[in-house]
């Protein structure tokens, strides 16, 4: 008599210590094996793209920060005020473009930093979570001794930045870098030999190159799967022309593949903050842009490269105060969409790390 | 026991009487200590005492919902280690004692924060960390998704205000929280409850 | 590869992982002790807000110009004043901290640096009402309930 089977219908999340916040999972399991996965976003909808309506073009920043990918609160902030300057044809100083760059890049440090540290966890390494965060606190320092914040800055303004970096901040800056590059060797030897480490991601969740293109997935995601294209070197903006640093693309697409294009790109971001902080001209960081701005009417898109992928700003003016309309192209929504064809035929198990190397933010995929 | 209901067929309803649920055998021996001369004095001492274990050992619930999640994480971390002053996280409700709610709740997600909440077992506390959680902060005007506090689902013992608050702030709330939980009667709770009329204590 | 040359190779692994740990440990701590020892936030940190006295004029820098009341994105500064002209005076100036989001925007767009960031972030507080800093709140620049300290008062030196 052949043994009754059923498939078996899984709820993982919304409260679930891997999710990385408050997806939630519909998975269908044959025994151990995924059939299908389903994922239901909205649980951190934050409406910001109607809020930012409401409220005027300068205090929209202070929002970008909150309402989008939460990790990467300057990026968002560039993407904003690089939409917002294109469409009132504002003019940043070569100084504020500068420290816009060095800053942008510091944020993609920590924002990785944080996405080792967790996965570290969800994969069973504890250690590495708590390395990650101690580097991060020394980083975090550095931000708070310039903007003010630790995790929202609002220190992009329309125009440059809120304020220069104070005294010494450059020396401070460096010491860092100096302190953080053989920390990253230290996760390759901690992770990249281990066998355990290997077994759970080598291999395991592959995009194809053709599949990451279908699927629009991009930033280190598309990156792994071979597809060499990074917005900062294919419509580069601040002045990310003038700096020179690589984009590592690895051919395998599978978990390790993203893992090391993550950690070679906190390497070229040492590199870029390097450069730029040796280039740092004198003289004014921001621009006279009036509080009550009224851009021409008209609309905008711009594309920036945050950590997880391209960020897309489009605005809308219609002469007024505020946006008439503003629409994100959110990174990690396009990449949790690659997710699900991927998971299907992997054990259950693997849920996990897959949906940790693909590196979503849920504020990022709802917004 | 009295339930509180009109003998059947009388038609004339009873006096209202407060309602008094069964005492557990602790409560039961609770209260006959505190009837005894000189048993308050030793009911205090057994109470600080566990009041102090329960306080040194507050297991909260990792429920991260937004960007206040991060600044958690940060406090279980290397730097600030909250697992030195006892609270050690938990991933699932039925081992956890403390809810911190960090960051925005949608309306979405406020089912899940109460069942969350009810699947802890008492005694429960709640913190709430940062502006979102506390009031909705910035997302409190032209927002049509976001709880406006999330007080309006779970009752909440400490807030912690910050966008989002230092991993110091969050620690300083658990710190205030500590002294309301050695505060509280513990041992008696029970009995109190009892006497109010109210089933279950909280 | 074969089943030895596995072992050997997991072993490998494992031992520079495991020395790389042991390494770590003898490396110096980075945990401070919070409520017992604290760290210095930088003099930009955004912490509570608060209209600070000037010692000068005895009284706070405030000139009643509704401009931090109009540029806060989360419209929590709430001023009212009464009076014409020289004799014009604040009668309310409440700071809703639980709504704020402590992006700076009203200490910028302030033109007498009256509202100002003080580096002060214990404000935890039992009731959600004590959020609402009134005027004199925001002139003490104090936490309107005492800083907690837990169990690890006793071992406070």
């Amino acid at each position: 008599m052949p043994l009754r089977t059923e498939e078996l219908l899984l709820n993982m999340g919304p409260q679930h210590p891997s999710t990385h916040g408050v997806l939630r999972l519909v998975v269908t399991l044959d025994g151990e094996n995924i059939t299908d996965v389903r994922p239901d976003i909205g649980y951190l909808h934050s409406s910001v793209e109607k809020m930012m309506e409401h409220r005027t073009y300068v205090q929209n920043v202070a929002l970008t920060d909150r309402g989008m990918d939460y990790l990467i609160a300057l990026n968002n902030e560039a993407a904003y005020c690089l939409a917002v300057e294109a469409l009132a044809g504002v003019e940043v100083p070569e100084r504020g473009r500068y420290l816009r760059v060095i800053f942008q890049e510091l944020n993609r440090i920590a924002s990785h930093l944080v996405w080792l540290g967790t996965w570290g966890i969800d994969l069973g390494a504890t250690t590495l979570f708590l390395w990650c965060f101690r580097e991060r606190e020394r980083e975090l320092d550095l931000f708070e001794q310039v903007t003010g914040g630790r995790l929202h800055h609002v220190y992009f303004r329309i125009g440059g930045v809120y304020a220069d970096v104070p005294d010494g901040w450059a020396g401070a800056c460096r010491d860092f870098l100096e302190y953080f590059l053989p920390h990253i060797d230290e996760y390759h030897q901690l992770l990249t030999q281990n066998p355990i480490f290997e077994a759970r991601t080598r291999g395991v969740g592959v995009i194809g190159r053709r599949e990451a293109v279908a699927m629009g997935a991009s930033g280190p995601v598309a990156r792994a799967s071979g597809i060499a294209y990074d917005v900062r070197k294919a419509v580069p903006y601040e002045v990310y022309d003038r700096l020179g640093f690589d984009v590592p693309v690895q051919a395998s697409g599978d978990c390790f593949a993203r893992y090391l294009v993550r950690l070679e790109e906190m390497r070229q971001s040492v590199r870029i903050i390097r450069q730029a902080l040796k280039d740092l001209p004198a003289g004014e960081f921001r621009a006279r842009v009036p509080v009550a701005m009224k851009p021409p009417r008209g609309e905008v898109y711009v594309r920036t490269e945050s950590p997880r992928g391209t960020l897309g700003m489009y605005v809308v003016s219609d002469g007024g105060e505020s946006p008439y309309r503003v629409k994100i192209r959110a990174p990690s929504f396009s990449n949790l969409y690659a997710l699900t064809e991927i998971m299907r035929g992997w054990k259950i198990a693997d849920i996990i790390a897959i949906l940790g190397s693909i590196d979503i933010v849920l504020s990022d995929v709802d917004r | 026991m009295s339930t509180g209901m009109p003998p059947a067929g009388t038609g004339v309803p009873a006096e209202p009487q407060p309602r008094r649920t069964q005492l557990g055998p602790l409560a039961q021996v609770v209260e006959v200590l505190d009837s005894l001369p000189g048993g308050g004095l030793i009911l205090t001492t057994v109470e600080s005492a566990l009041n102090w274990g329960r306080a040194s050992s507050l297991w909260p619930l990792t429920f991260g919902l937004a960007c206040c999640a991060i600044e958690m994480m940060a406090a279980f971390a290397s730097r600030f280690d909250l697992d030195r002053i006892g609270v050690i996280p938990r991933a699932t409700p039925r081992q956890a004692d403390l809810m911190i709610v960090a960051g925005r709740c949608s309306i979405k997600m406020a089912p899940i924060v109460r069942r969350l909440w009810e699947q802890m077992p008492e005694p429960r506390y709640v913190i709430s960390m940062g502006s979102c959680a506390t009031c909705g902060g910035p997302f409190f005007y032209d927002n049509y998704s976001i709880l406006k506090g999330v007080d309006q689902v779970v009752p909440v013992d400490v807030y912690v205000p910050g966008c989002p608050p230092r991993p110091e702030a969050l620690i300083e709330g658990i710190l205030k929280l500590q002294e309301r939980i050695k505060k509280e009667p513990f041992l008696r709770r029970q009995a109190l409850a009892a006497l109010d009329g109210r089933a279950g204590a909280r | 590869m074969s089943a030895a040359e596995r072992v050997i190779r997991g072993a490998a692994a494992l031992g520079t992982g495991l020395g790389l740990t042991f390494r770590t440990m003898l490396r110096r701590k980075v945990t401070v002790r919070y409520p017992v020892e604290k760290l210095p936030t930088s003099h930009r940190f955004h912490g509570l807000l608060s209209l600070p006295i000037d010692p000068e004029t005895g009284k706070d820098r405030c000139i009643i110009c509704f401009q931090c009341e109009r540029i806060c994105p989360d419209r929590c500064i709430h001023i009212e004043a009464e009076g014409k002209g020289k004799e014009r005076q604040l009668s309310r100036f409440d700071i809703e901290m639980d709504k704020c989001c402590y992006c700076g925007l009203c200490v910028e767009v302030c033109p007498t640096e009256a509202i100002v960031f003080v580096p002060h972030y214990e404000t935890s507080t039992y009731n959600r009402a004590r959020l609402l800093y009134s005027h004199d709140d925001l002139n003490r620049a104090a936490p309107k309930e005492p800083i907690a300290t837990g169990i690890v008062a006793r071992r406070r030196p």
